[in-house]
């Protein structure tokens, strides 16, 4: 700390941000742990600040004592991305105003700290939208959701990459520098070297992105959904490739599977559905939608039994089970269409044998799919079984999709090329290696 | 460049390879649009060195490596088919023709890609993919010299395809750079994407996996003429809110047909033509054609004829009129749909002053972005007429940034507006990134973030 008392760093950052604003001791606890309940680590400080000024002021006293800053949005990355063992977590979510909606440019512009379900509701009003929810909670700030290279239900609306509908980034270096990484009013302005792509997926490490400007679209005329039953995984996994591909109002298509070994989990969340279910959700001009929707329902024929369309309120299904407080662990791989049910059958067997309950949630994106695997209950078992599982996938030829805290040390091993390219990166955007210090450099 | 250099490179590619007569040099001296001796001299353009054609990311990495050693300039080259000098080898050195490693790799009708060497064709790779009923979802006008790592080093946002499939970003699965130390890097999403519009001075584009898509059922044009540009631009706007991405659309005004008729086309008389090919199922295409007569009710609807003589030739549209030139200034601007009005409004103002006659061509991309062409014919051979033509075309780009607009890849010309379109420290930070990346300047040197033409600048003043 330079010489400062613990209690003196404290001081100081009250003065800045209040009391409420300040939390240390046991009041860092729920930091210490992202929502999927992994392993427990202890920052010194949390800071809250309410605008880009306290955060300056919070970044140029943190240079002052030498500590490390760990931006944090709503929670929700699933490789520890967002935590710190000591240092400051700077939570962002009162960073949360909308600044603007410009129905002629069609932009929005919001703090980093906005959530989705906050931009949703402010564009459903003038009848706009963004077409993009993240596929882990609507209560997912947009700032954390960017960071960490977040995917979303509506991605295929926009060519299945998230960097189709940001227009600008406003990002703060940690030498207290405020730049805008594109154009407020083009959607694909070049300026040169594309500084708005490195900060996708850059978990906090070069900068932090204070305020977001995306593409937004006219509010869908009308939405639909198909459910349906399939007998096993690889029977919906081609099926729902297949039609994709050939929809014109495709806005996502997700299959999901639940194998528990007892039925305790599936009647507390009144889990309707079978084994193996998929959707598909259309949107776009009624006409158009419906005529795809009963193309859809042709083609599944008789044997794929039509469920229910509620699947569709399930699709943050690990958000339910949260709220049920089951203890889960999530992870996240990035899979070829092709390999995904090989991919699903390596987990089944390694579950199966460790008797874990786990569920499995499908996105596809293009000639990918985002595998979401969550073990449910016995989470102890399942941290010892994710390096494993890790493996196993990226030898199918999957890999995972955010670095986060927790894969550090085999991204350094597997792709050394890759991780001096981040830190060569890292060194121009933040050399005094004031932000997530333990991660790369 | 020494013997032993050029012994040693030989030893890398074989001979059969390598070319340093002075014949093979003066054709990698120039791109499409060939500019004037004495801008060149002017712009210290110098005839490369040394031509090598390699077969593999090695072959690049172990020259990359030499040229490190060596300090000798190195710039890639693909299907030259930029007119803003990106792929000029200004200080000399070694170019790098890319053409060479034109192998498709694999095709997967499955998983639905295709992995392939970065100096194929469009062409060609679509020619192949069209065998096994596969497409991509977006490709340059140029495709027919184009080559898939050209496109991508210069950004690929327009094109065909690009208002319904996204821009070529999106597509790429997988990008192997070999990068300016000459380590070979194979990139996945979200890091592949930096390397996308970086012009060669990042390193080389080798490999690319890209995403493809199948053939849909149904294809159709469409072509609208509106007597004025005013409810042209009205109708691209309304195209935007009614959420219809046509496949492809492209719009040129009245100077440009003129152009066009004198070349004995037979094409309507017109203030400004919108085009547009529209594809996906029988159903959809039925449906975006009914939305689409909605949107454009101010325009008179074109025989199908012009609309497939259009689409036939959409290729070759804007080379087809460079024979009035015979040279070509191409300005690429980029521009939001919103922002057209008033662009075309300042232009046609500037114009006016200067005494210029400009026509207009224009390709919508994704997201309501344009890729607009104002272009102006003159002739090479004679100088003066050029050099003022040529200024003037700066004042263009210079008007249009002033509105909101970009430019649509920087190369050697527009190296002049990087400090327009940047605020300082978002240069700053580009230039350090050169720097850390290629800290012996070897990689495509003289463009993008290193501007050797700000003696033009008080000389492009639009006032």
């Amino acid at each position: 700390m330079r010489g400062m008392s613990l209690n003196e760093v404290y001081a100081d950052f009250v003065k800045i941000l209040g009391y409420e604003n300040v939390l240390r001791g046991d009041y860092v606890q729920p930091y210490s742990v992202d929502k999927y309940t992994r392993s427990v680590v202890k920052p010194t400080f949390i800071l809250k600040p309410a605008s880009v000024q306290q955060l300056l002021q919070i970044l140029s006293l943190a240079r002052k004592y030498g500590m490390s800053i760990t931006p944090r949005g709503g929670g929700f990355d699933l490789a520890m991305g967002s935590m710190v063992s000591d240092g400051i977590i700077i939570d962002l979510t009162r960073l949360n105003e909308i600044l603007e909606v410009n129905d002629e440019n069609y932009t929005i512009t919001v703090q980093c700290g906005v959530t989705f379900e906050d931009i949703n509701e402010k564009l459903t009003l003038k009848r706009l939208s963004v077409d993009l929810e993240p596929i882990t909670s609507p209560e997912a700030t947009i700032g954390g959701f960017i960071a960490s290279h977040g995917i979303g239900y509506g991605l295929l609306r926009h060519g299945c990459s998230v960097l189709n509908i940001i227009r600008d980034l406003e990002v703060v270096l940690s030498d207290g520098t405020i730049i805008h990484t594109g154009f407020k009013n083009l959607p694909f302005g070049k300026a040169g070297y594309n500084l708005t792509s490195l900060m996708i997926g850059s978990e906090g490490l070069f900068g932090i992105i204070t305020e977001v400007t995306l593409s937004v679209f006219p509010a869908p005329e009308t939405v639909a959904s198909v459910a349906l039953n399939f007998s096993s995984i690889e029977d919906g996994l081609n099926f729902l490739g297949d039609i994709t591909k050939r929809l014109t109002t495709a806005h996502s298509a997700f299959m999901m599977n639940a194998t528990f070994k007892d039925n305790i989990i599936r009647n507390a969340l009144k889990y309707p559905f079978g084994e193996f279910s998929g959707l598909i959700r259309l949107e776009g001009s009624r006409e158009e939608v419906e005529w795809e929707k009963d193309s859809v329902e042709n083609l599944c024929g008789t044997s794929k039994n039509n469920i229910d369309e509620d699947l569709w309120n399930y699709r943050f299904l690990y958000h339910v089970i949260r709220e049920l407080n089951y203890p889960v662990l999530i992870d996240d791989y990035i899979i070829p269409v092709k390999k995904s049910a090989e991919a699903y059958n390596v987990i089944r067997e390694i579950a199966a044998r460790e008797k874990l309950n786990f569920m499995t949630h499908f996105l596809y994106l293009g000639s990918n799919i985002v595998l979401n695997l969550m073990y449910v209950d016995d989470i102890r078992k399942a941290y010892s079984l994710e390096k494993e599982i890790d493996e196993a996938i990226n030898l199918i030829g999957g890999r995972p999709l955010t670095i986060g805290l927790r894969r550090v040390e085999v991204m350094k091993k597997t792709s050394p090329c890759l991780f001096n390219l981040l830190s060569e990166i890292k060194r121009v955007l933040d050399g005094i290696n004031l932000f997530c210090p333990n991660k790369l450099l | 460049m020494s013997t032993n250099i050029i012994d040693f490179i030989i030893n890398i590619v074989g001979k059969e390879n390598v070319a340093c007569k002075e014949g093979d040099l003066v054709c990698y001296s120039s791109d499409l649009a060939p500019l004037p001796e004495t801008i060149i001299a002017t712009y210290g353009v110098k005839d490369p060195s040394l031509i090598v054609r390699p077969k593999n990311s090695n072959h690049i990495s172990e020259i990359i490596k030499l040229a490190n050693k060596e300090k000798i300039p190195v710039t890639p080259r693909g299907g030259a088919c930029s007119s803003h000098g990106g792929g000029l080898p200004i200080d000399g050195g070694i170019v790098i023709d890319m053409t060479s490693m034109d192998k498709v790799l694999s095709i997967d009708a499955e998983d639905m890609y295709v992995y392939t060497q970065a100096g194929v064709t469009f062409a060609s790779l679509l020619s192949e993919l069209s065998r096994n009923k596969l497409k991509l979802g977006c490709y340059p006008t140029s495709a027919p010299s184009a080559t898939v790592g050209g496109y991508i080093s210069n950004g690929g946002f327009a094109g065909i395809g690009a208002p319904l499939y996204g821009p070529i970003a999106s597509h790429i699965m997988q990008l192997e750079v070999v990068l300016p130390n000459g380590k070979i890097l194979s990139l996945n999403n979200p890091y592949s994407t930096f390397f996308v519009g970086t012009e060669g001075t990042m390193g080389v584009i080798t490999n690319v996996k890209l995403r493809v898509f199948p053939i849909p059922e149904f294809f159709k044009v469409m072509a609208f003429g509106f007597d004025d540009i005013l409810s042209a631009c009205y109708g691209l706007e309304n195209l935007l809110k009614s959420q219809i991405k046509p496949y492809f659309l492209s719009f040129m005004d009245q100077n440009f047909l003129e152009i066009m008729s004198k070349l004995g086309k037979c094409v309507p008389n017109y203030a400004m033509i919108i085009f547009m090919a529209l594809e996906g199922s029988k159903k959809s295409v039925e449906m975006q054609e009914k939305a689409i007569n909605k949107v454009f009710s101010e325009g008179k609807q074109l025989p199908e004829a012009f609309g497939m003589e259009e689409w036939n030739n959409v290729h070759k549209n804007v080379l087809f009129i460079k024979r009035v030139g015979p040279t070509m200034v191409a300005i690429e601007v980029n521009l939001a749909v919103p922002n057209l009005k008033q662009a075309i409004k300042s232009l046609r103002d500037l114009n006016n002053k200067l005494g210029l006659n400009t026509c207009l061509y224009g390709l919508l991309g994704y997201g309501g972005s344009t890729l607009t062409m104002p272009i102006v014919l003159t002739d090479e051979r004679r100088e003066d007429e050029y050099f003022s033509t040529m200024l003037a075309a700066l004042k263009m780009t210079s008007v249009i940034i002033s509105i909101g607009g970009s430019v649509y890849n920087i190369g050697l010309h527009n190296s002049l507006f990087m400090e327009h379109i940047n605020d300082m420290k978002r240069l700053e930070i580009m230039r350090t990134l050169k720097k850390t990346f290629d800290p012996n300047k070897i990689m495509n040197p003289g463009k993008f973030t290193e501007c050797r033409l700000a003696w033009l600048s008080s000389l492009i003043s639009p006032r």
